[in-house]
């Protein structure tokens, strides 16, 4: 009866090979010396020549720390408020209520993070920025966003949290529904109140949903948002210390020279860190666990 | 639920509705200035950054997008690729999903670490460039908008974890009236998995309907370019002529305006689709009472 | 189950939409007919006489040619019209893709790497064309140059052509531009009239920030200077002014290592007491409140700036080279009476010049017709209507022609509207035509950029830098350069701060190994004036 399971999955599989596995081979470029007419097999071999510029930068202290520091702070904070409107979403009683905020909570997904580039500007400019226009209003001081640094983790994840919260409060929706209602009769008739159900059904059935979120994020967490942290921080050197991450210091990097080896270096070690961080999380889920059974395997 | 009215329970509603009316302003007053930029004139949008309401209402941005003659073409494209990648996406994922959650499945272990690595391991673009536009031949076809995406392997490890809250019960007393695995699934496991399958449904929607990427590598073809990618490169063009020095009449490029419209423009179809899809996530709440 | 029900008639639909552009795609998709692919084309021509005399008929072969930007509008209207010249001159036809220009240079590697079936596509210093040569992404057309396209090759002059090859040998096809680009002032000369000023009395920096000053203290709604999205500092302009200096790689003003008055010295210009002056003056200009600090954080580019920003009153930069005219024109719309002009602020001093191009049309390595490529571009080269075709489009429809070098868009029609391809892609610059509203000022500067009497011959022409030994310095280096040298040179800051961010530069710099750098490029440029 098993073959039955084995064939659902097979399109799957085979897709995974074709399409992932098969492209990976490429990965052999970060250990050589690239070029077109021998192609990636043929090329010379180069060793860790590629890897050096980035493990003897001066930088690569603060950009990994960003990457994993900015990472942690929208991992934690992003899943904590998906979650927390999740469940408050779920208490709404009106039909319509709900499905209007969680529709707009939406919106800011569709919006691109050049638009929103532009957005934040006008917030905070010096002179002219809403944000700064509201202050002096009030007779306080005016705030230089531009050349502050270390306002800006907390600038992120609030963008961050603004943009992509309806991704995952949609998921943390869906895995409600699927609770069985009958769970929270079983507490209601014990006398539990709506929040005791919240604290010892809701959130402990949303537990596996949220765990497999988290690791899944663990395990990209050496790479670093760059489609948001390029379009709000961009070329403004001023505010690299907090917010320069691996990515961003490679695009930077690679300006000049472009080389595709070095590139694919990063990406190797992005990625190997990344795995590791996946089967530590995993081991510590299974000894955290009462049935020995990490999140993922 | 008869929920006992208390003063405390009306105080957290009042609180929650104000939370969510706050969250909504928050969430829709930059959208509908995205909105109302987009029919603003860009001088005023230089001048301003951005408007909530014109004030020269123009519909010059949206002219200059629907002035290309290939906007119908490009949007027949995006929605059939839309529709038909998404209903092969989520049958594939799911086909793959399902297995791996049961747990007497052998070697789950290792199809699922073979699927992670899939997450975390990438070879770079060449590579798999080189795979689909030389070895696979998919160039300037529809299918090389829809196959590369078709299993999105965090999708999957998301339907999988939904797929694990079923009770294993269900599932078992179905088989022991004979039913075959695939006959569980379609019959008894997907319909109790609605909001699962509708959220993931909808991401892959998106996936495909967001994407320009595929295209920008492999369609050459002006009849299969997808909207998205029709906008960027416009949006790309106009930002190049606008930094351009040759313009002997003074041209009112709309960069700007432009930008905004395109947003309008994307999401639109996503939002008229929206409320349809939305009634699956509820539904799971009524099919629920079925279970056990 | 709901879900099923519906899908009926959704699947009906959606095959009916499958079906429909499968057959689209089938046929209007692919578009390299099957005469391009058989290889007799470059046997027989290689043999056939490159003159292409019309009494021998070469096989007729499609050229494919990748550009940066987007479709031209009437694009099938006029490809067709000159295709058919195309075939009766040459038996060929010229396919152009367009690659959207955020995309262009990783485009163009993934391309070459996959080993694409296209024929030659346009490249830059700027872009990476350095990866492209070092990768083995260009033909080596030594040989098939001169054969081929010997109108172009003498035009270029053989001494030109030779101080762009690389390793010894020909590659892409440089595509000269202005030569160099002494250094000057743009200004609203509506303005300098009207506060007594004269072009002549523009001989310094320091005269242009007086006179802005002065127009600031009359009329508070101006200032002085602007920055905008693409600025990235501008030492280039304002700290080595008056002298020779010789960027290596050429129009690479990132790279620490420059030769300044034409001596064989390598100086890191960011550690020269000329760069720390040039620091002080801008903090000088920031603090004094003559520019405008958000503008810092802009995202509009120059050229919009220019033509729609009445408030600012001038700017160093680059000679105009042709658009006085439009530039007054476009912001008189906005503001009556409004015009630019523009003065050199070098005057006196020869600018010194390796002669190397910054734009090239290069051969891709997969190309199976390289000759017919050669013979397109002498063809684009010497003959003028067919050149007029290809960059302007259809006399009359999309353009008006002006004599024999100038030209205007019809009435009410503007570039985006109309039929266009750029020059500086496939053409020299003196075969093009400029804008009908040229002044008299930027036909005195074209003609003075593209004289090569007017620049000293650099003691390093036909050197080539490579930088194979030192990949990974230049990498971190160059990413320590473009996170310090905006902040530096807008002068943001008071002038403790500038005066510790710049001693942070250096110290990063010098970590990363940027004197590494400038012994290698020593050493080359020692290696290569011994022989």
């Amino acid at each position: 009866m098993n073959r039955a399971l084995y064939y659902m999955a097979l399109p799957g599989l085979l897709y995974f090979f074709v399409f992932c596995y098969l492209p990976m081979l490429g990965v052999i470029i970060a250990f050589k010396n690239y070029n077109f007419t021998d192609g990636i097999f043929g090329s010379p071999w180069a060793g860790f020549a590629n890897f050096e510029f980035f493990f003897t930068s001066p930088d690569l202290f603060r950009v990994t720390y960003n990457t994993l520091f900015l990472n942690g702070l929208f991992i934690t904070v992003g899943t904590t408020v998906a979650v927390a409107i999740a469940v408050l979403l779920n208490e709404i009683r009106s039909k319509y209520g709900a499905r209007t905020f969680q529709t707009v909570i939406f919106f800011p997904y569709f919006i691109s993070w050049i638009v929103v580039s532009l957005f934040l500007g006008t917030f905070l400019a010096y002179e002219k920025g809403i944000i700064n226009k509201l202050l002096t209003g009030f007779g306080l001081e005016r705030v230089d966003f531009m050349n502050s640094p270390e306002l800006w983790p907390a600038i992120l994840v609030i963008v961050y949290l603004w943009k992509t919260t309806g991704y995952g409060v949609i998921i943390y929706l869906a895995a409600i529904a699927g609770v069985n209602p009958e769970y929270y009769e079983a507490a209601r008739i014990d006398g539990a109140s709506r929040l005791q159900q919240i604290l010892r059904i809701l959130l402990p059935q949303l537990r596996p949903t949220i765990l497999v979120l988290l690791i899944l994020a663990v395990g990209r967490i050496f790479y670093g948002d760059f489609g948001m942290i390029y379009a709000l921080v961009g070329d403004n050197g001023q505010l690299y210390s907090t917010t320069d991450v691996i990515d961003t210091y490679v695009f930077r990097s690679m300006r000049t020279l472009g080389d595709m080896g070095m590139t694919s270096a990063v990406g190797l070690y992005q990625s190997f860190m990344g795995l590791i961080m996946v089967l530590i999380t995993n081991w510590i889920s299974k000894k955290l666990s009462d049935d020995n059974k990490g999140v993922l395997f | 639920m008869v929920e006992h009215k208390t003063f405390g329970f009306r105080l957290f509603n009042a609180a929650n509705y104000a939370l969510f009316a706050l969250l909504g302003i928050v969430c829709l007053v930059p959208f509908l200035i995205v909105l109302g930029s987009s029919f603003e004139t860009e001088q005023v949008l230089k001048d301003n950054g951005f408007s909530l309401i014109p004030q020269q209402f123009t519909l010059y941005a949206y002219s200059t997008v629907f002035q290309l003659n290939t906007v119908v073409q490009s949007f027949l494209v995006s929605i059939s690729v839309t529709l038909i990648g998404t209903l092969m996406a989520i049958t594939v994922t799911a086909l793959l999903a399902y297995p791996l959650a049961q747990k007497e499945m052998k070697g789950r272990g290792a199809l699922l670490a073979f699927v992670l690595l899939t997450m975390l391991f990438n070879g770079g673009i060449v590579p798999w460039y080189i795979l689909i536009s030389k070895y696979l031949q998919l160039k300037d076809t529809l299918w090389v908008l829809i196959l590369p995406y078709l299993v999105n392997p965090f999708n999957m490890f998301v339907l999988k974890s939904f797929f694990e809250t079923i009770p294993k019960e269900i599932g078992e007393s179905a088989r022991i009236d004979g039913a075959g695995h695939l006959r569980t699934f379609l019959s008894i496991v997907a319909p109790l998995s609605m909001p699962g399958l509708a959220t993931i449904s909808l991401f892959y929607a998106l996936g495909y309907w967001n994407d320009w990427w595929l295209s920008l590598n492999f369609i050459e073809s002006d009849r299969l370019v997808p909207v998205q990618l029709l906008l960027k490169k416009m949006i790309s063009n106009l930002t190049f002529i606008s930094s351009q020095i040759d313009t002997s009449k003074f041209i009112q490029v709309p960069a700007n305006g432009v930008q905004m419209a395109t947003t309008i423009i994307s999401i639109g179809p996503i939002i008229a689709a929206y409320p349809y899809i939305q009634r699956y996530f509820v539904k799971g709440l009524t099919i629920g009472g079925i279970k056990g | 189950m709901l879900k099923r029900e519906r899908f009926i008639p959704a699947l009906t639909l959606l095959l009916a939409l499958l079906i429909a552009l499968a057959g689209c795609s089938s046929g209007g998709g692919n578009k390299t007919p099957a005469a391009s692919s058989s290889a007799s084309g470059s046997a027989s021509s290689s043999e056939a006489s490159p003159s292409a005399s019309t009494e021998e008929k070469l096989e007729q072969v499609e050229l494919k040619l990748i550009l940066p930007g987007d479709k031209p509008q009437r694009y099938d209207e006029v490809m067709k019209a000159l295709n058919e010249r195309l075939t009766a001159e040459i038996q060929a036809t010229l396919n152009i893709q367009y690659i959207p220009w955020d995309s262009y240079k990783d485009q163009i590697l993934v391309k070459l790497a996959a080993g694409e079936n296209f024929d030659f596509f346009y490249h830059g210093w700027w872009i990476q064309y350095a990866q492209v040569l070092a990768k083995g992404g260009a033909m080596d057309i030594t040989d098939l140059f001169p054969k081929y396209a010997p109108d172009l090759y003498e035009g270029l002059t053989a001494e030109y052509v030779d101080t762009n090859r690389y390793q010894e040998k020909i590659y892409g096809i440089p595509v000269p531009g202005p030569l160099e680009y002494p250094q000057g002032y743009n200004f609203r000369a509506d303005l300098a009239e009207k506060y007594g000023y004269n072009p002549e009395d523009f001989q310094t920096i320091e005269d242009t920030i007086e006179f802005g000053r002065t127009v600031m203290a009359a009329d508070k709604s101006r200032v002085m200077g602007r920055f905008n999205g693409e600025y990235s500092g501008n030492y280039q302009s304002v700290a080595f002014l008056g002298m020779q200096r010789e960027y290596i790689p050429s129009n690479d003003f990132n790279s620490p290592g420059i030769l300044l008055n034409n001596e064989p010295q390598v100086v890191n210009q960011f550690e020269t007491q000329q760069y720390r002056d040039f620091l002080k003056l801008q903090s000088q200009v920031w603090n004094e409140g003559l520019v405008d600090k958000d503008s810092l954080s802009s995202k509009s580019n120059v050229v919009t700036d220019a033509n729609t920003d009445v408030s600012v009153i001038g700017g160093m930069g680059n000679p105009p080279e042709g658009w006085l005219g439009d530039r007054t024109e476009a912001l008189s719309k906005i503001e009556a009476g409004a015009s630019i002009d523009f003065v050199f602020l070098e005057k006196g001093t020869k600018m010194v010049s390796s002669f190397k191009a910054g734009n090239f049309t290069v051969i891709s390595p997969a190309s199976k017709k390289p000759e017919r490529v050669l013979m397109f571009l002498n063809l684009l080269y010497k003959d003028k209507s067919f050149r007029d075709l290809y960059l302007y489009g259809v006399e009359g429809q999309d353009f008006i022609a002006i004599g024999d070098d100038q030209f205007k868009y019809p009435d009410g029609l503007d570039k985006t509207n109309v039929f266009f391809n750029e020059w500086w892609m496939v053409t020299p610059w003196s075969n093009t035509r400029i804008s009908a509203n040229a002044t008299e000022t930027d036909k005195k500067t074209i003609a003075f950029l593209t004289d090569p009497a007017n620049f000293e011959k650099s003691i390093i022409a036909g050197f080539e830098f490579n930088p194979d030994a030192v990949k990974s310095e230049i990498s971190k280096v160059s990413a320590v350069v473009s996170e310090y040298r905006k902040v530096l040179e807008s002068g943001s800051g008071s002038p403790q701060q500038q005066d510790a961010k710049y001693e942070e530069f250096i110290d990063k710099m010098k970590r990363a190994g940027v004197d590494k750098i400038i012994e290698e490029k020593q050493r080359q440029i020692d290696e290569f004036l011994r022989q």
